[in-house]
This record gives structure tokens, C-alpha cells and sequence, in this order.
């Protein structure tokens, strides 16, 4: 298995684990808990640092797993990486306009049975911008894992 | 110099060598290659390949099961370490 691989697999899972506790902070059933601004600031800065140092330790031991290799890495992993960002742009870019459209249709969407996005509460939007941002990173991982599998 | 280390390296295949028989190109779409049965004739592991061609072991794997088709550069890396023309190490099917 390419470190790459092995670093996605281990880094989609460690941002499941994430996400998974800020779901847990966020939502009771489907329903998104109403919570003041500043306690939102907290979760904010508990999962960005929850996550920021989960990628760096996975990143540190994949490293130090790769002393000593002769090729750390060459152009089948740089055009993997390429593509998996690719993917995850076009997702993002998808994801932000859907969050757009809705903001700027909300009349339009309400006369619909449509679900709808409640953007004028800030724990929904706080939410929705955190779940696309993991939902675009864990798409580049499993991205890269498939291109690894397949290519 | 990379090219002269590659050129000091090369194998002693014969230029043009044929392979016939069991020996079949891999292909990655339209794009064929004997890697397999030029490295196995040299002697040579996937590894110590992918070490002359500064490439990793993963991404040998994945051009001789016809998965990736690399680039230019390592396809030409690949085929003076076997001292073997370009064409006798790949191929491109136009009529497909």
C-alpha cells in the first residue's frame, strides 16, 4: 500500500472521529441545537484543533514511516494528489453555490415541498459550513484511496 | 547527469530484443508495455526498477498491471534501463 494511501485511510478516519464528536455537540436527533455564539466559537476552535493536530501527528509518523525510502514520492502520487483535489474543489464550489441558491431563492424554495437550509440561524449555518468542509476533505481522501486502487 | 547515470545503468538486453511466446504487452487503455517480461529477463525486482527510474515501487506495480500510464520522461527512464529501444518497451494502438 502507497503511504498516500495508507496516510488517507488513516486521516479519513481520524476526521470521521472528528466530525463525529461535532455532530454529537451540534445536533440532537436531525435536530441542530440552538447554542449561543460564543459556545459555537468554542466547538469551532475544538474541532479545528481536534483536526489540525490529527493531520499533523498522521502526517508525522507517515514521514518518519518513509526514512530512508529512496523515492518518498513521484508523479503517479503527484497526480493522484492532483486529482483528489480536483474532486474535492468541484465539490466545495457544488456545495457553496447549493448554500447560495438557497440564500438568495429562500421566497422561491419556501412555496416548495422542498428541504430547506434555515440560513438566518447561526447554529444551522455554522453547522452546514463545518459539514461541507468535512465532507470535502473526507471526499479527497476516499478520492485518493480509489485512485490508488484503480490507477 | 541523470541521463549518463541512466546510460551507465543500462541493462545488456539486446537492442530489438523480441518477445514471443507467453509474452504479451500490458496495456493501460491504448498504451502497451512489456515491463514485466523485459524486468524478469533482467533480473531485476519492482523495486530496484522503481529505484533506477526514481520511482516508487507502488506506481512499477501500477504500469506493469496496465493501471497507470506514466509520463514521457519515466516511460523513456524505464526503456534505457533495459537498454532497449522505446518502441520494443512500448506501444500505442492507433488503429483502436
Amino acid at each position: 500500500m502507497a503511504r498516500a494511501e495508507l496516510y488517507s485511510w488513516i486521516s479519513l478516519t481520524a476526521l470521521a472521529a472528528v466530525y463525529f464528536w461535532f455532530q454529537m455537540r451540534m445536533l440532537d436527533g436531525w435536530t441542530i441545537v440552538d447554542q449561543p455564539a460564543n459556545e459555537l466559537l468554542r466547538v469551532y476552535f475544538l474541532v479545528i484543533t481536534a483536526a489540525s493536530l490529527s493531520e499533523l501527528a498522521i502526517a508525522g509518523v507517515i514521514a518518519a514511516s518513509a526514512r530512508g525510502a529512496a523515492v518518498k514520492r513521484d508523479e503517479r502520487d503527484l497526480a493522484i494528489e492532483a486529482r483528489a483535489n480536483l474532486v474535492e474543489r468541484g465539490f466545495l464550489i457544488a456545495a457553496v453555490n447549493v448554500v447560495i441558491w438557497q440564500a438568495l431563492w429562500e421566497g422561491a424554495l419556501a412555496g416548495h415541498g422542498l428541504p430547506r437550509i434555515d440560513l438566518e440561524n447561526l447554529p444551522t449555518l455554522f453547522f452546514v459550513l463545518l459539514t461541507i468542509l468535512f465532507a470535502g476533505e473526507c471526499l479527497k481522501r476516499m478520492t485518493t484511496i480509489a485512485l490508488y486502487r484503480f490507477q | 547527469m541523470p541521463e549518463a547515470d541512466d546510460d551507465d545503468r543500462a541493462l545488456s538486453l539486446p537492442v530489438g530484443t523480441q518477445l514471443t511466446g507467453t509474452d504479451r504487452f500490458i496495456a493501460k487503455g491504448r498504451v502497451f508495455n512489456k515491463i514485466r517480461e523485459l524486468r524478469q529477463r533482467a533480473g531485476l525486482t519492482q523495486a530496484e526498477l522503481a529505484d533506477r527510474v526514481s520511482a516508487t515501487r507502488q506506481t512499477i506495480i501500477a504500469v506493469e498491471a496496465g493501471k497507470y500510464a506514466p509520463s514521457l520522461e519515466l516511460a523513456f527512464r524505464i526503456a534505457r534501463v533495459f537498454g532497449a529501444p522505446f518502441e520494443d518497451v512500448w506501444s500505442f494502438d492507433d488503429a483502436g
